[in-house]
């Protein structure tokens, strides 16, 4: 059934493009990795000019963020500035890692980075650290972003469709409806910097199965822990269409060369690739899975986040309303899940392009078109039941995230149009044309809300954080340990004076019990050292702090050198109805020591991602050994063999 | 001239069933096919007219017919073939909006086979389903379905582009092949009024209301530009495959009628008729549901939906009264229609909704009637319905 051979030349309709045309200049252009032994690393120079193009075409997508001001009143900008606003805080306050987030749920703090993958908002903490503001540093990882997205697109595909071509399509990726609505309008940083390592992993996928190297290997893990440590939510949805992706590539390689044993081992070196991304992101997500348990997961998956509510009718897919707002049960969303008519007609050129090619890649295109009906098939009602009963479908949240994965399946198919349409000879100006159509067909979008901030939304500081979570109930998260989510508290009270929390401890309790005595010693972001002395057995110091795995006590002896007892967290009492850590201190005088720190998922997860950096140190130093080998001709840096 | 008028098969057409093409133009007019979809009908110039009309053809149908409600242009006899496609809709248990928007999508899709077809012969494959892709997406179909709501039209020219490629079929049986010249000098013609339009300084008006295009000339236009579409298909294909070119020129149809006014809608379901349409089919009143009795002191609500057809210049008042004999009035409320969303900011085809109260005064007689209507407030001069009447009666003991 399939035509693995080499492109033929076969005419198209009416002699339009003569075979010699098709066949052999269309080869000629198109570097062919089953052919020329590339790899992750071993590419094609690259094409300045090509490069220049997609850079340059980003700019109009990007303008909007150079406006002055910030826009407020996008979905999830309120919290992208006050993620990168605690995170630096704790980074001040000598937390590198800040699993917990301290003053979110006002003031009772929430393990936000233990369970909600960090690198998206680490990027916008270096920008602030390095002097921009807070709003700015949002604004530039949105730029950021969008610009590493397209080159990555373009990164991948010009080893499977040529220059110009993935020019093309990385313009198609860069200005997909729901790639400017994941900006503009959700302002979901994390799911736009996924968009980054989407391509990138599925070259890795690619250079690993054709040419299982160490370098290869190295690429993907490095791509896969990037999307990982980005996005948790992305990795697990993108994740089945990587493995899918492999697959095909592996049983490419096995009917074109007759090898199983190649198809094998391609598919293995993937697998390690992937292995080896999970390991170098492991101590992110494997606490994050084990320990997602522990928090209210109603406040992630319940109520408005019910998927039930959230389903694409199918006329929004190629409605070109846009509009500001969040996603609402029902087919009036203010908000647009359009695929978008330009980038779809230019995809089913893509897909004509697929009945007509005899060559492996088509076999990778038709992959691509099946992923972008099965993936727009899921942000529909009709595929209520896969939410219901296939694991992990549900995990995206929202149905219409799986336009996430069209936007990446619809962007190569617009280039297989291109690669398969457009003869060397004028590649140039079709593939301007078709960027310029592409843009022009986003450009009614290109623009977002900057706003003032209202009091409860900035400036960025702590009262403003305080008066965000009372007036939205938006990072107000909670533990399973508490009954009920605050609408307020004394610590938001301070903090929205504009003062800093000295202490954690509930004094109010203290108050309470004539047989207690605290005094606070020092406090910290993750923990706090206090003297206390109870009269009488029994006693407990409360901490407005929600009970969470992690939270550890050390009591000394009144001097604080001597360790005399350590309570882990699930020794550790709780006080309703937040769920507040509580510490039963035995009589006398003493000092307490609270602290969050790792729990063995945590330990374990940083074992596994120093064995994993080993691998990879390993895989590079394997791959420089390797090259000296080779010797300067075969070093990987040649030029790749064209046909 | 050679080339225009040379035999057919130098010219590149061809001849009998090809999936891939034909495959293409159905994915290429899936956006539309889906944009008739929605729950609802869209927000067209002529609002549920079409809603209201199929309803009463319904009730007897019939192969010539006046419609009862106005479309403008006002034509005085139709052939009711969308009805009846949505009638057939309906008897399979389909709802009568579900069945006018399935004779919409079905308009469209025969008008663009009709074209493919009609082209086809002459041109080839992929430049006749480059025409008809962007026919399909030209100005003058994308106002006519999803700005003014007129279906009849559509099936218009569907029938022409029938017409046409029967027309091209038949030619090809006897080896004639039709003056390709000739269509192409209809065509540039075509080309110009249809696309140039769009050029024209506040050219977005020609999408919407008031669609300054009459309707049978830009309809007419955009059919007859399909062959220029085409030629250019053909002439281009040393730049790049014709199907490439076909779907960047449906592209760039798209970007200039969808993506620049795109199609609004509302869930809205109107009653079979209207309760009334004020003046000159400015405004409807879709319906009127009163709750209450006319009791002494008792409050009468009136839940009203209005649609304009027009852009309204007036701000217009809304006055309801219970009239007793002799009119004299036993209670009324008189304030601007729709609130604080006065008639001057409603969008054309947009569905709006307006509560009333009306207390009643403590001696009511018991023959008694209540009227609504529509005036101007700074003439206080009242705005008539269709029938004549200064008012609409909802009620009446």
């Amino acid at each position: 059934m399939w035509n693995f051979g080499r492109a033929e030349g076969k005419s198209l309709p009416g002699g339009i493009l003569p075979a010699r045309v098709r066949g052999e200049e269309q080869a000629a252009n198109v570097w062919q990795p089953w052919r020329s032994g590339a790899s992750f690393v071993n590419t094609p120079p690259a094409s300045w000019m090509w490069l220049a193009l997609v850079i340059v075409a980003c700019v109009p997508a990007v303008l909007p963020f150079v406006k002055p001001g910030y826009f407020w009143n996008a979905n999830d900008a309120r919290h992208d500035a006050y993620f990168i606003f605690e995170y630096t805080r704790a980074l001040r306050d000598g937390n590198l890692y800040p699993r917990w987030l301290p003053d979110m749920t006002f003031g009772y703090g929430y393990p936000l980075f233990n369970i909600y993958a960090p690198l998206a908002v680490q990027v916008g903490v270096l920008l602030h650290l390095l002097g921009l503001g807070v709003t700015q540093a949002v604004e530039t990882v949105f730029a950021l972003s969008l610009i590493l997205s397209a080159l990555a697109m373009y990164a991948f595909l010009r080893h499977v469709l040529g220059e110009g071509a993935a020019s093309v399509a990385a313009v198609a990726y860069a200005y997909a409806p729901y790639h400017l609505f994941d900006m503009y309008q959700r302002a979901a940083m994390a799911e736009s910097f996924a968009f980054v390592w989407m391509p990138l992993v599925l070259w890795g996928v690619r250079a690993s199965v054709q040419r299982p190297f160490p370098r290869s290997i190295a690429g993907l893990g490095l791509a896969y822990a990037g999307l990982m440590l980005t996005s948790n939510l992305v990795a697990v949805t993108f994740t089945p269409l990587v493995a899918g992706y492999g697959l095909v590539l592996a049983l490419i390689e096995w009917r074109e060369r007759s090898d199983l044993g190649r198809g094998v081992r391609g598919i293995l070196a993937a697998a390690l690739g992937g292995g080896l991304g999970l390991a170098l992101s492991a101590w992110f997500w494997l606490p994050a899975l084990l320990e997602f348990k522990y928090v209210n997961q109603s406040q992630w998956y319940g109520g408005y986040y019910d998927f039930r509510q959230h389903f694409v009718y199918f006329f929004q897919l190629f409605s070109p309303h846009w509009g500001f707002g969040i996603s609402i049960p029902g087919p009036d969303d203010v908000i647009s899940f359009q695929i978008g008519i330009v980038p779809y007609l230019l995809a089913v050129a893509g897909l004509i392009a697929l009945f007509k090619a005899r060559t492996p890649t088509r076999v990778e295109g038709a992959y691509f078109a099946l992923v972008a009906v099965f993936a727009t098939f899921l942000t529909t009602g009709a595929s209520l039941w896969l939410w219901d009963h296939v694991p992990g479908v549900a995990f995206a949240q929202f149905p219409w995230r799986y336009l996430m994965l069209t936007t990446v399946a619809v962007s190569v198919l617009v280039g297989w149009g291109i690669h398969r349409g457009a003869p060397r000879s004028t590649l140039l100006p079709v593939s301007l044309i078709a960027a310029a159509v592409l843009i022009w067909g986003s450009s009614p979008y290109l623009y977002v809300e900057v706003v003032e901030p209202l009091p409860e939304q900035g400036p960025v500081g702590l009262p403003a954080l305080m008066r965000f979570q009372a007036s939205e109930d938006e990072m107000t998260g909670v533990t399973i340990f508490a009954k009920e989510i605050p609408r307020w508290s004394g610590l938001a009270e301070i903090m929205a004076r504009g003062q800093d929390v000295r202490t954690r401890v509930e004094f109010g309790h203290v108050e309470r019990d004539p047989a207690l005595e605290v005094r606070s010693l020092e406090y910290h972001s993750s923990w706090e050292r206090v003297w206390f002395r109870a009269k009488a057995p029994g006693r407990r110091i409360v901490f407005n702090v929600q009970m969470y795995p992690g939270w550890t006590a050390y009591i000394y002896d009144a001097t604080g050198t001597q360790l005399q007892q350590v309570l882990r967290w699930d020794e550790l009492d709780v006080t309703d109805p937040y769920g507040l850590v509580t510490v039963p201190v035995p009589e006398g005088e003493h000092i307490l020591i609270l602290r969050f720190e790792d729990t063995p998922p945590r330990k374990v997860g940083k074992g596994i991602s120093v064995l994993g950096i080993l691998t990879l140190l390993g895989l590079l130093g394997w791959e420089v050994r390797s090259a000296t080998a080779r010797g300067p001709a075969n070093s990987g840096n040649e030029t790749p063999h064209l046909p | 001239m050679a080339i225009l008028s040379a035999k057919k098969a130098s010219r590149g057409g061809e001849a009998g069933f090809r999936p891939l093409p034909f495959l293409a133009l159905l994915l290429g007019l899936l956006p539309i096919v889906a944009l008739w979809t929605y729950p609802g009908w869209p927000r067209v110039a002529t609002g549920y007219t079409p809603y209201f009309n199929f309803h009463r053809w319904m009730a007897a149908p019939s192969l010539l017919w006046t419609p009862p409600y106005a479309v403008k242009p006002p034509i005085p006899v139709h052939i009711p073939l969308s009805n009846a496609v949505a009638g057939i809709y309906v008897g399979l248990g389909g709802s009568p909006l579900g069945g006018l928007r399935f004779s919409a999508t079905l308009a469209i899709i025969l008008a663009a086979l009709g074209v493919f077809l009609w082209l086809r012969e002459t041109w080839g494959h992929w430049p006749a389903m480059a025409a008809a892709l962007v026919w399909a997406y030209s100005p003058a179909t994308i106002a006519l379905a999803f700005h003014l709501g007129h279906l009849g039209e559509l099936w218009l020219w569907a029938g022409v582009a029938w017409m046409l490629a029967l027309y091209a079929m038949g030619a090809r049986t006897r080896r004639a092949v039709p003056a390709g010249n000739t269509w192409l000098a209809l065509s540039a013609v075509g080309v110009i009024v249809t696309w140039g339009a769009l050029l024209w300084p506040g050219w977005d008006g020609w999408l919407g209301y008031p669609w300054r295009g009459y309707t049978l000339v830009w309809g007419g236009a955009a059919l007859a530009s399909a062959p220029a579409v085409a030629w250019t298909v053909r002439l281009a294909r040393r730049w790049a495959a014709a199907w490439l070119i076909a779907f960047i020129l449906a592209a760039i149809a798209a970007r200039l009628t969808l993506v620049a006014a795109p199609p609004t809608y509302s869930q809205y379901v109107p009653p079979p008729a209207p309760v009334a349409v004020f003046g000159d089919d400015a405004l409807v009143l879709l319906d009127a549901q009163v709750e209450g009795v006319p009791a002494p002191g008792h409050i009468i609500t009136i839940t009203t939906t209005w649609q304009a057809l027009q852009p309204q210049a007036i701000d217009w008042t809304t006055f309801t009264q219970v009239l007793g004999p002799n009119d004299r009035i036993w209670g009324q409320q008189d304030k601007p229609t729709g609130g604080d969303y006065p008639t001057s900011r409603w969008q054309v085809g947009e569905v709006v909704i307006d509560t009333y109260e009306i207390t009643v005064d403590a001696a009511v007689p018991s023959s008694l009637r209540l009227i609504m209507g529509l005036y101007n407030r700074s003439t206080l001069q009242r705005l008539p319905t269709q029938t004549g009447s200064d008012h609409v009666e909802l009620w009446s003991r």
